[in-house]
């Protein structure tokens, strides 16, 4: 597989191809991304179509030496999606006792469920809504190493913060994480 | 060094990341092993972490693709190709190309009517080559008879006006004597003339048809059509 560094190379060249298979290789990414962060599959398309437009504007700008391109990909989403957060919280604010109401009932339904599949698609929901509780700076920290599996220093990169910092967030979001599990009366075992 | 709980608490990702030196980890598993409210808190934080990893990763709709593309490059494109089109199309849509268009078009009009297309019954075969030329000849050769005739037809009109007109007046009678009395009947001369002319107009139309009628030949394009 071509390195994305060459595929940018050829981009900026003008070639439609090598674009297209920038887009079609990220995507995905970009989209779980998007949709982790903020729980909703309609904001997270059009996030992700916001996210390779402003990558296609600035394209140029993206310099290998700074770091590989899904760091780069990922802090330009990343500002968006902050971008979004700052918009959307005065929104949020007054959603959030609506949010939290049906946690509630869903932990009073859902503690006798025997079936396995079916609770293992509950979990996934419970760990998305779980995550959407968390803080922005928390929650972007777990998403970007638990579900993007990017590493410390990458997540500085994206970030822009300090290693101490990123190494705390991630922690911290993590305990918070297993605290709101243990509220909705979820464990999960250890794989 | 033995580690507190606190320790223990702020380590733990680096400890599930395995982000820890050999040394940190063997006193990190020390304090965790020994200690009842740390244990349980490791395992429930494993237990989580392993959950996120194991979330499956979202499809994105499959249109999404297409649409960015779209939005980006594709747009690009698109505008690429309306501006090279444009670039074609806006130069023909001025007053100028209109004009040529139809002076081409009436040129072509002209050319076809002295070929002798006639375009209420064309047929594929009036539009070959040697028929246009066989055409075009024709006319030439038309157009050359009816020079030859219309010169014939002068000399005979011009024959039968000398002979149906009276003698000129004699001139030179009494030229310097009386100049306003010369000026007076030089005055109902061309009257004269004028007259004669409105006599013989019929005569000289009826002469020209008859003689056109007699060799046959087509009355010209800008005949009076009855």
């Amino acid at each position: 597989m071509e390195p994305d560094v060459q595929l940018v190379q050829r981009c900026l060249r003008g070639d439609g191809s090598a674009w297209e298979e920038l887009v079609r290789r990220h995507t995905r990414r970009i989209y779980n991304l998007c949709y982790r962060f903020t729980g909703n599959a309609h904001e997270a398309e059009d996030l992700t179509q916001e996210v390779f437009l402003r990558v296609y504007r600035t394209l140029g700008s993206y310099r290998a030496v700074h770091g590989g391109f899904t760091t780069w990909i990922a802090s330009v989403t990343r500002n968006l999606l902050i971008d979004h957060y700052r918009r959307s919280r005065r929104d949020r604010l007054t959603d959030s006792l609506e949010e939290v109401l049906p946690v509630i009932e869903q932990k009073e339904s859902s503690a006798p469920r025997p079936d396995q599949s079916a609770a293992r698609g509950e979990l996934s929901q419970q760990v998305q809504r779980a995550l959407l509780q968390l803080s922005p700076e928390l929650r972007e920290a777990v998403v970007l190493r638990d579900l993007q599996g990017l590493d410390y220093k990458e997540i500085q990169e994206v970030l822009q913060v300090p290693e101490g910092t990123v190494k705390s967030r991630i922690n911290r979001g993590r305990i918070e994480l297993a605290r709101l599990l243990e509220q909705m009366g979820v464990r999960p075992s250890p794989a | 060094m033995s580690w507190t709980c606190e320790h223990v608490e702020q380590r733990l990702s680096e400890y599930l990341d395995r982000l820890l030196t050999p040394a940190e980890r063997a006193d990190f598993a020390a304090h965790v092993q020994a200690c009842p409210r740390c244990r349980p808190l490791v395992e429930r934080l494993g237990g989580v972490v392993s959950a996120l990893h194991r979330l499956t990763p979202l499809e994105p709709p499959p249109r999404l693709v297409q649409r960015i593309l779209e939005q980006t490059s594709g747009a690009e494109a698109a505008r690429g190709w309306r501006r090279r089109l444009s670039g074609w199309l806006l130069p023909v849509f001025t007053p100028r190309f209109a004009m040529g268009a139809v002076t081409v078009m009436i040129a072509f009009l002209v050319l076809s009517q002295a070929l002798g297309i006639s375009w209420s019954q064309v047929s594929l075969a009036d539009l070959r080559p040697s028929h246009l030329y066989r055409a075009a000849d024709r006319r030439l050769n038309l157009l050359y008879a009816r020079g030859v005739k219309f010169v014939n037809d002068l000399r005979v009109i011009q024959e039968l006006q000398s002979r149906l007109q009276p003698a000129t007046p004699p001139e030179g009678s009494e030229p310097q004597e009386l100049p306003p009395a010369n000026k007076q009947s030089e005055q109902p001369e061309p009257r004269r003339q004028n007259h004669a002319e409105e006599i013989l107009r019929p005569q000289m139309m009826l002469a020209y048809f008859g003689l056109a009628l007699q060799k046959g030949t087509e009355l010209p394009l800008w005949r009076i059509r009855p």
